[in-house]
């Protein structure tokens, strides 16, 4: 019991940074049609940018986790407006390839910079909370508290602000939005804006989970996040909420001896791909997507 | 240093030429279907791995282990086209990055089948050393030893591969250019442009599709046995997505719909990817050795935007028919 | 006039006396240009190890170089040509070879560590172009590529067939022939053919394995696993990692409160994470081949930090690419050549007995020694080496780390084996 306890929150930590990154690259798929292959770099650039802060500045965990969120909305702002812009409507495949470009420059950037060893924020990674009879680490301490705010936050910045409104309107029907009167191009900034931001939370919480890290950090998540956004269905940003709070209690779940014995760990990160997939069989239009096309 | 070594620059055609029918196969699923297959390297790495199997354990010969390779490939085309073909483009693309990684764990992980992570050289366990190989070498040899009437001390087996491989890319070229013109490829056309009107005038739209599907992946199956013969020793971690991205830039270099410039996107790949490896000259060289390499992909992925964002219509592409896409 | 004449006489016999005695001195002029060539995956998801690998072949390099310039000869030339990327997979790998072995020409490669890198650039360029290379695969197939003597493809590491059975031995002498140990390992060539040698070893003794797992190390987390590895009331753990990715699976172990490092037993890359900058724990042991006599082993590692400071962290296993260096320079001195074919005939003398044993501090004299004809051995940073006409080396001395309780690791214990 205390193992299946364990594995839930372990899971919905993993699955709450999914959901956080899910969201971001959802949104910026449905909205602008761009698969961001660069999403997971962009976690990896806040938990180096929050290292930043953190250990030579000497900034405390809470200000360097702020600074990173700062900081990588703004790089997403940035190649928003430099390379993504002008190259708007070339297309799934290009934009693909545009965005893995993409992440291969800020991969090997952060690899420059910041080298090649393993890193850990001033934390005592340790350390252990016993919380009834879980024995939690701080990471997970930190980020249950995070996710559980910042999780329902998110989702009611979509479902009452303004801009939360007209996000989903446009990534639901571009063409009615527009003749809505909704400015598609304000919407876009302001998706790279949250994407980015949920993003910085996103890999800075991934970082104090896994405990160290490297530069490869974001990139070895890439494609968890792609399996929660098409799980939700692309554009579907509660989805994607969902999806990636599904996804990381069932992966690590999967394991439990409850559960016919437990899978052999060499086969959990198939687990993942193999959901997807027999979900599409079943399910075309992923989770919560919608089956009509845009 | 020796940058016009003749053996070096064989090897990078003979490459070149490998990714050609790679990028072929793409053509045919993407460009003329309109499916974005972002998996592309499952289907070489069946291929490769179900004739390596087939010759190490079944001692098969060579050339028939090779077609179950390439009948392998196409059941796994089948397999994957029976909801591939229902699923909008976003959403494949991704299901197929999913379906290429699943292959690729497996691979890694059904030690007893295929050797494991270790890869081709473990399959009968990871301490014997076993190779497929022995009948193309052998084929090779043959061949360059018939060249040699014609060529003279200039036929080696490494020419032998490189002429096997081009000629086979020119006429897998010239066969799909035909295709293209066909009824068939009109039909295709029309599929990508407008599935609707297709389905109006009563084509099968998911039999026509899937018909691509399997075709690209039998092209696909036959650049991983060209691959596997060439390098001679393959592992599961030859087969990542990245393999897929290097075809479809190759498809935009040449310029996304020309059949005939996928030679070119080809050519000009082998020689970006390959030129940056020579990135030791002044300034370079003021950086350390391993920092380099991280400069070498960041160059890479330099040049992928920049190009991306000067001349998106490829080489020998048209802007406007470009801007007429969706 | 007679004077002259005599003198004259003199003068020619002294000149015809001396002229035959210049050689038998030793003072042949050596001249030879021996090219190196590094390959390792410098990118992607092994670029640390793969960093630290290129960083060891340079600074041992530099100081072949450095050396030579103090004994002032100018005639032998030793380069690192160029240091290549293979990212881990053997396509790339072979690409970067070619590169190395036709465009620079160079004559020993130093690399790959992985596998299956190994085997593909060993079959399509090393051993067709006549090339030495030394890997630092550990698997056990990779000597049987080499198609004949002397072999071109050398192994300066304990295999996984003998490290295998030497942590079943060690960890049998620790905690009984008959204790449960849980076996996890990377999933990759290293680990799995590792934890399979292990657990034939253990098992066939009369040990039990209750729990044996694999885990891919790039997960974001790795506490289900961690959960796994406290069951089955184990004594003792063996964990095959790599120092970057263990940290992911000891935190949630240490957390569980059921784990004891001080029953854990690491691979040869686990000896010392605290240099690494990853967390080490206090009480683990893990085992690495060592010298018998002088261990140049600690010199070698404040060779690199202060070569690399901040850039590249330091890692242990990398000192199997350093003595590398050593040993093809040493071989090609005593060849007089820098010709692989050559280079390769002297490395089995070179390694075993008999003669004198340098290690690489003692380079100068050995650089003397080999010139003046004496039969020298040389004495690696990871241990005698021993290599055999196979390609392998017969280690027969293994140490054991352990980690102190400030974090750093030392030998606490040698032990000696015989397969």
């Amino acid at each position: 019991m205390t193992q299946f306890a364990e594995l839930v929150v372990t899971g919905l930590v993993t699955g709450a940074v999914l959901a956080l990154a899910g969201v971001g690259a959802s949104l910026v798929f449905g909205i602008q049609r761009i698969p961001n292959f660069a999403h997971g770099e962009y976690l990896t650039f806040a938990a180096y940018l929050a290292f930043l802060l953190n250990v030579p500045f000497g900034q405390n965990l809470v200000a360097a986790t702020a600074g990173a969120i700062a900081g990588t909305a703004l790089l997403a702002i940035g190649i928003h407006f430099v390379v993504l812009r002008p190259l708007r409507g070339r297309g799934l495949v290009a934009m693909s390839l545009v965005t893995a470009g993409l992440a291969l420059m800020l991969r090997d950037v952060v690899f420059l910079v910041a080298g090649t060893q393993v890193r850990q924020y001033a934390i005592d990674q340790t350390k252990v909370f016993a919380l009834g009879f879980l024995r939690i680490s701080p990471g997970e301490a930190v980020a249950i508290p995070i996710a559980t705010v910042v999780l329902p936050a998110v989702a009611l910045l979509l479902a009452r602000t303004p801009m939360g409104k007209s996000m989903r309107a446009v990534a639901d029907n571009r063409d009615l939005a527009a003749i809505s009167g909704i400015d598609v191009e304000r919407v876009g900034v302001h998706v790279w804006l949250l994407a980015g931001a949920l993003a910085g939370l996103g890999g800075v919480m991934l970082a104090v989970v896994e405990g160290t890290f490297d530069p490869n950090l974001g990139f070895q998540v890439l494609f968890l996040i792609f399996t929660t956004v098409v799980l939700g269905g692309i554009g579907n940003a509660y989805g994607a909420l969902v999806a990636g709070l599904v996804l990381g209690v069932a992966m690590d779940l999967a394991t439990w001896n409850g559960f016919f014995g437990g899978l052999d760990a060499q086969y959990k990160p198939v687990l993942a791909f193999c959901v997807l997939i027999v979900l599409l069989l079943v399910r075309p239009q992923g989770l919560f997507g919608r089956a009509t096309v845009l | 240093m020796d940058v016009f070594n003749p053996a070096f620059w064989t090897f990078v055609a003979i490459m070149a030429g490998i990714y050609v029918v790679l990028a072929l196969g793409l053509y045919v699923q993407f460009s003329l279907a309109g499916l974005p297959n972002f998996g592309h390297v499952a289907f070489m790495a069946v291929a490769a791995y179900t004739m390596a199997i087939l010759v190490v354990r079944a001692a098969m010969p060579l050339p028939v282990a090779a077609i179950f390779g390439l009948v392998a490939a196409v059941a796994l085309g089948c397999l994957l086209g029976i909801p591939s073909v229902r699923l909008r483009a976003d959403y494949l693309a991704i299901a197929s990055v999913a379906a290429g990684e699943m292959v690729r764990y497996l691979a890694t992980n059904l030690s007893w089948l295929t050797g494991g992570p270790l890869g081709s050289v473990g399959l009968l366990g990871p301490a014997r050393f076993v190779s497929y190989n022995a009948g193309w070498q052998d084929l090779l040899d043959r061949l360059s030893r018939a060249l040699s009437s014609v060529l003279g001390s200039a036929a080696t087996p490494d020419r032998a591969m490189l002429l096997v491989v081009w000629s086979l890319a020119g006429a897998l070229l010239w066969v799909f250019r035909r295709l293209e013109r066909s009824p068939w490829g009109r039909v295709l056309r029309a599929i990508r442009e407008d599935e609707t009107a297709a389905t109006a005038v009563g084509k099968h739209v998911a039999a026509f599709k899937l018909q691509a599907l399997l075709l690209g992946a039998a092209l696909g199956g036959l650049a991983g046995l060209l691959l596997a013969w060439q390098i001679g020793v393959f592992s599961p971690n030859d087969f990542e997505p990245t393999l897929t991205f290097y075809a479809y830039l190759i498809l935009i270099f040449g310029g996304m719909n020309r059949l005939w410039a996928i030679p070119v996107g080809a050519a000009v790949f082998s020689l970006l990817y390959t030129g940056t490896q020579f990135l030791t000259f002044f300034p370079l060289s003021l950086v350390d050795s391993g920092s380099r390499a991280f400069l070498r992909l960041f160059s890479v992925g330099f040049l992928l935007v920049l190009f991306m964002m000067i001349r998106p219509q490829g080489l020998l592409g048209n802007r406007r028919e470009l801007l007429l896409e969706k | 006039m007679r004077r002259t004449i005599c003198m004259c006489c003199s003068v020619a016999a002294i000149i015809g006396l001396l002229c035959p005695a210049f050689p038998v001195s030793g003072a042949t002029p050596v001249s030879f240009d021996l090219k190196y060539g590094v390959l390792a995956p410098l990118t992607g998801n092994s670029a640390a190890a793969g960093q630290a690998w290129n960083e060891a072949a340079s600074v041992g390099i530099k100081y072949v170089t450095a050396t030579l310039k103090k004994l002032d000869l100018p005639d032998i030339h030793v380069v690192l040509a160029d240091s290549q990327d293979s990212q881990g997979n053997t396509q790339t790998g072979v690409e970067a070879a070619q590169k190395l072995v036709k465009i620079d020409g160079v004559n020993v490669v130093i690399g790959d560590f992985y596998s299956a890198v190994t085997s593909a650039v060993a079959t399509a360029v090393t051993i067709p172009n006549r090339v030495l290379e030394f890997t630092g695969g550990t698997s056990p197939a990779l000597t049987k590529l080499n198609t004949g003597t002397p072999a071109f493809l050398w192994q300066p590491v304990a295999a996984d067939d003998v490290q295998g059975r030497v942590l079943a031995k060690i960890i049998a002498a620790a905690l009984g022939p008959h204790a449960r140990i849980n076996v996890a390992a990377r999933n990759d060539a290293y680990g799995t053919s590792l934890s399979a040698v292990f657990k034939e070893a253990w098992t066939s003794t009369g040990g039990t394995i209750p729990v044996d797992l694999i885990y891919d190390p790039t997960q974001p987390t790795l506490d289900a696993e961690a959960q796994k590895l406290v069951q089955g009331n184990p004594t003792g753990w063996l964990f095959i990692d790599f120092c970057q990715t263990f940290d992911k699976l000891a935190f949630p172990l240490a957390r569980s409160g059921k784990w004891d490092p001080k029953k854990s037993f690491g691979s040869d890359t686990l000896n010392d994470c605290k240099s690494n900058g990853a967390q080490s724990f206090p009480g683990m042991r893990a085992t690495q081949a060592y010298p018998a006599g002088g261990a140049s082993f600690p010199a070698f590692q404040a060779l690199f930090e202060q070569d690399a400071g901040q850039r590249t962290k330091f890692q242990p296993f990398t000192a199997e690419a350093f003595d590398s260096v050593f040993v093809s320079f040493l071989a090609a001195l005593e060849a007089k050549s820098a010709e692989p074919a050559q280079i390769a005939r002297y490395v089995v003398p070179l390694t075993n007995p008999p003669g004198t044993a340098y290690t690489f501090q003692q380079l100068d004299a050995a650089i003397k020694a080999v010139m003046t004809g004496q039969k020298i051995r040389f004495e690696g940073a990871t241990g005698p080496l021993n290599f055999t006409d196979s390609g392998r080396v017969a280690a027969t001395t293994y140490a054991i780390w352990q980690v102190q309780p400030d974090g750093s690791s030392k030998v606490i214990k040698v032990v000696n084996f015989t397969p």
